[in-house]
């Protein structure tokens, strides 16, 4: 029997949520909840990584599912990228 | 401006002097959607192509955020419409408006929408957020911060009894 191949993990492409200085708190903390389907404090702890660091990882998934997600969270009027996993 | 919840959503009471001013910004929320006033760089920032190009998305793929932008609007522009008509024609010292709960998510939608609209229009920075509208020299730029607050208080008022 060969030895099993080690096969590379998909890093995936994560889902960035950047500090504005206009979305409120607590509707940043409805979007994720909405979107994310977050519960209230995974929720809040996102929101204050935004306000705090500037930024949040909300989401590591396949590109596809990357990009819906982004637009929804975009459609809901927060700033929102994609980036290449590490 | 209060708020009483109802058994499909809420109803707020205006007075009419608010309601009139809501109505104004509901009007100024529809146009913006027909016409977006102002140059490619802060549209690209507002309507999220900028997001989606520092993302890597495909032209095609930005075609069709753009047209599901433009369904998002139009889905609640009625809405808009219908809620102007009713705010703008009141007579009366206090006006109450009835929104269930898929109203309330339309309105956080747009009025949110409508202040990112804005922050983006006029640069809107954590600066300008906490001054005083009186130290804000320029008309058009302190008129947006009128319409800014006013919406995230209402907005305020509304998400505890947003649908998620």
């Amino acid at each position: 029997m060969r030895p099993r191949e080690r096969t590379a993990v998909d890093p995936g492409w994560e889902v960035i949520v950047w500090n504005d200085p206009v979305n409120t708190m607590t509707y940043v903390v409805y979007v994720f909840m909405k979107v994310l389907r977050f519960d209230a404090g995974r929720a809040q702890r996102h929101m204050l990584e935004v306000h705090r660091e500037g930024r949040s990882c909300v989401a590591r998934e396949g590109r596809e599912k990357a990009e819906f997600l982004q637009q929804q969270i975009l459609l809901h009027g927060l700033q929102c990228t994609l980036q290449r996993g590490a | 401006m209060q708020l009483r919840p109802s058994s499909k959503g809420v109803v707020l009471t205006l007075a009419r002097a608010e309601a009139h001013f809501v109505a104004h910004v509901l009007g100024r929320i529809l146009e913006n959607y027909e016409s977006p006033a102002g140059d490619e760089g802060f549209t690209a920032r507002w309507d999220g192509r900028d997001a989606l190009r520092r993302s890597g998305a495909a032209e095609e793929d930005e075609a069709l955020w753009m047209e599901e932008r433009a369904a998002f609007r139009g889905a609640h522009a009625e809405a808009l419409r219908s809620w102007r008509q009713h705010l703008a024609g009141l007579q009366g010292e206090w006006a109450e408006w009835a929104l269930d709960r898929k109203d309330i998510e339309i309105f956080l939608l747009t009025a949110n929408d409508h202040r990112m609209y804005l922050a983006h229009r006029y640069s809107i920075g954590e600066g300008d957020m906490e001054s005083r509208l009186e130290e804000i020299g320029d008309d058009d730029r302190r008129m947006a911060l009128v319409e800014i607050h006013l919406l995230a208080q209402m907005m305020e008022m509304l998400l505890p009894h947003a649908p998620v």
